[in-house]
């Protein structure tokens, strides 16, 4: 064997020596078990596969989790992890899943609305695979996600994206974006038949209320806000009202633009009767601007480059020393949630939404998420669930 | 729509596959070591990605 | 020689005659019905929205409203008697009504003129803190700062949530053109503020 042969060889080993353990990486953070340990205000768990069978074996086909109410009221449904890159957008619904009881009316929340986005983190952004919120009994690991479809579920993208039925052209990218795609077709890709899935799940769930979760980078306008259909302006406002009066943070208002099509807050309002609301917290790990990319900066949300950004007037939201925490962030979208039953019930008193079981904003930063979280190895195993 | 789909990423991991081919071919032919390490880095996201892992 | 009782008497008309000038302003009154109107479109004018239906007022609510608005509700004999102009521009806002700033300020001066002209009370409001001012600007973009200088200096009465005016923008407007301010703190304040101003 010559030398030429054997240098080849070896850097193949070499090869190897950075494949192998970067793909058995990617494939157990693809493969991770998240347990869900049911709270026992969850009557049922259907499957999103139940509302369009065109979706079932797939990465999309994720749990639906209900809640009836002890009496009648309105259905008020909380969509998680559109963008599995925004932590706090699964967190909030995830503390609901395992503490909520409704005590009037129907909940249905959704921890994966993108569940093949959970599978894969921003290729060329450094993520973590995953982070871990502290609990009682160690901690609890999620995966990290991206914002669009995982391309071993898509691919490739088109050279445009034309979006059904709008014929608006948007980004290539965003044909992977389950906020781009609302309401979906039942042939399109897999994240259109997704949310077209979703869209069956609201029209035939008869919902009233639908609220997907985010988190936002500081350099981007639509920040600490509730974006909302014009069916919801209304009920948006006062919930905003109330918010920033009692709970002291500020939440603004924003109403989704007739003319940009894709987003949930336009197609779910314009294609169901439900109002449709988007709520968005400040997220630093999502500024273009920001240091490392670490879970460290993730869950406490602390970034002296974002700050410079803000000392140069680039942000949209304040940030400090503090930074913006995990805590801060899901106790923001659960009061939101909390506050928007509330201001919905006052206005509707025959059609009641009462929840309880789950903290508000001051709570959730005293005591930490992982308070609400249970051990899944303690809990019945006919109650957890896993994403 | 959904055939098509189907259709263009069945072509897809077929042309990568094919790539994967051609960089091999060539990691075995070069004569040089620097073409040769370039070679196998930029194999491995093509790998990852017929692998199904990345 | 002039007794105690003699100069406590004087003392007291003597005061009761000086009284008004101790005396705090009242406040203005306004009258209904009320025009509810934006100057940059951005989402306040729902809050006004919201408490003149909690309050149970005639209101008429019109983002894009114009000086023929106004001229229609006169020919139609039931004129507006009061018109609040909620400032602060969302330019999500100014773009889904497809119109520039530069379009919301012909609008708002010749609706401002028209209602000059028939005498109905003007109030410029701001009640979206400094989130609708510069602190939720985009650099160079300076509409939120252009609908309050079109408005608010040639309004009646200013309402303004107070920490929007964090700077004393309103305030040294309130004191320079000498047009009152009612400051208010919390969100649901601004109920108390329309009632007070309303009730006969």
């Amino acid at each position: 064997m010559n030398i030429s042969a054997i240098r080849k060889i070896i850097f193949s080993a070499i090869g190897l020596i950075l494949f192998i353990p970067a793909g058995i990486s990617f494939y157990q953070s693809r493969h991770l078990k998240e347990p869900v340990v049911l709270s026992p205000g969850v009557s049922t768990v259907k499957r999103l596969s139940d509302y369009f069978p065109a979706i079932k074996g797939s990465t999309d086909d994720c749990h639906i989790y209900f809640f009836e109410g002890k009496e009648k009221g309105a259905t008020l449904m909380i969509l998680g992890g559109t963008h599995p890159e925004e932590p706090a957008g699964r967190l909030a619904p995830w503390l609901f899943a395992e503490n909520a009881v409704m005590e009037k009316g129907r909940l249905i929340v959704v921890l994966s609305a993108n569940r093949s986005a959970s599978t894969v983190t921003r290729i060329g952004g450094g993520y973590p695979p995953d982070f871990t919120i502290p609990t009682a009994w160690g901690g609890q690991k999620f995966r990290m996600g991206d914002r669009w479809s995982n391309p071993l579920d898509q691919w490739p993208d088109p050279e445009v994206y034309i979006h059904y039925p709008s014929n608006q052209n948007l980004a290539y990218v965003d044909i992977r974006n389950l906020n781009r795609t609302w309401p979906g077709r039942p042939n399109g890709t897999l994240t259109e038949k997704t949310t077209y899935a979703f869209m069956e799940l609201i029209r035939k769930e008869n919902v009233d209320i639908f609220i997907d979760l985010h988190e936002a980078e500081l350099q981007y306008p639509v920040i600490s806000t509730i974006v909302t259909h014009e069916k919801g302006q209304e009920l948006a406002t006062m919930v905003s009202m109330m918010l920033t009066d009692m709970e002291g943070f500020n939440i603004g208002t924003e109403f989704s633009p007739k003319n940009l099509h894709g987003l949930s807050h336009r197609e779910v309002g314009d294609y169901s009767n439900a109002i449709s609301l988007l709520f968005e917290a400040p997220e630093p790990f999502l500024d273009a601007t920001r240091g490392k990319t670490t879970r460290e900066q993730l869950l406490t949300g602390k970034d002296a480059f974002v700050m410079k950004a803000g000392e140069h007037g680039l942000l949209f939201e304040k940030i400090d020393e503090n930074g913006w925490p995990i805590d801060v962030r899901v106790g923001r979208h659960t009061s939101t949630i909390l506050q928007t039953m509330e201001s919905w019930t006052e206005d509707h008193p025959k059609k009641p939404l009462v929840c309880r079981n789950i903290p508000r904003y001051a709570e959730v930063i005293e005591k930490g998420i992982g308070t609400y979280l249970h051990d899944p190895k303690k809990a019945n195993s006919k109650r957890v669930v896993f994403e | 729509m959904d055939f098509l789909t189907t259709i263009v990423t069945i072509l897809y991991y077929l042309f990568i596959a094919y790539i994967v081919f051609i960089l091999v071919l060539n990691l075995i032919k070069s004569k040089t070591w620097e073409k040769e390490i370039l070679y196998i880095i930029v194999l491995i996201p093509f790998l990852l990605r017929l692998f199904r892992l990345k | 020689m002039v007794n105690k009782t003699t100069i406590l008497l004087t003392t007291f008309f003597l005061l009761a005659l000086l009284q008004p000038l101790f005396s705090q302003e009242k406040q203005k009154k306004a009258e209904l019905p009320v025009l509810i109107t934006s100057c940059g479109q951005s989402p306040g004018p729902i809050k006004m929205k919201i408490f003149m239906k909690r309050l149970k007022f005639d209101y008429e609510y019109n983002l894009q409203a114009t000086a023929e608005d106004l001229i229609a509700k006169k020919k139609a004999g039931k004129p507006f008697k009061s018109l609040i102009i909620v400032t602060g521009a969302s330019l999500k806002g100014m773009g889904a009504a497809g119109i520039s700033i530069d379009d919301e300020l012909k609008r708002i001066k010749k609706l401002m003129a028209e209602a000059k002209k028939e005498g109905i009370m003007i109030i410029g409001s701001h009640i979206e803190g400094m989130a609708r001012r510069s602190q939720g600007a985009a650099a160079g973009d300076n509409s939120d700062e252009l609908s309050i200088d079109v408005v608010c200096p040639q309004s009646d009465l200013l309402i303004v949530r107070k920490d929007g005016d964090e700077d004393g923008r309103f305030t040294t407007i309130s004191k320079v053109k000498k047009i009152p301010v009612i400051l208010f703190e919390k969100n649901m304040e601004l109920g108390n503020v329309l009632k007070k101003l309303y009730q006969k």
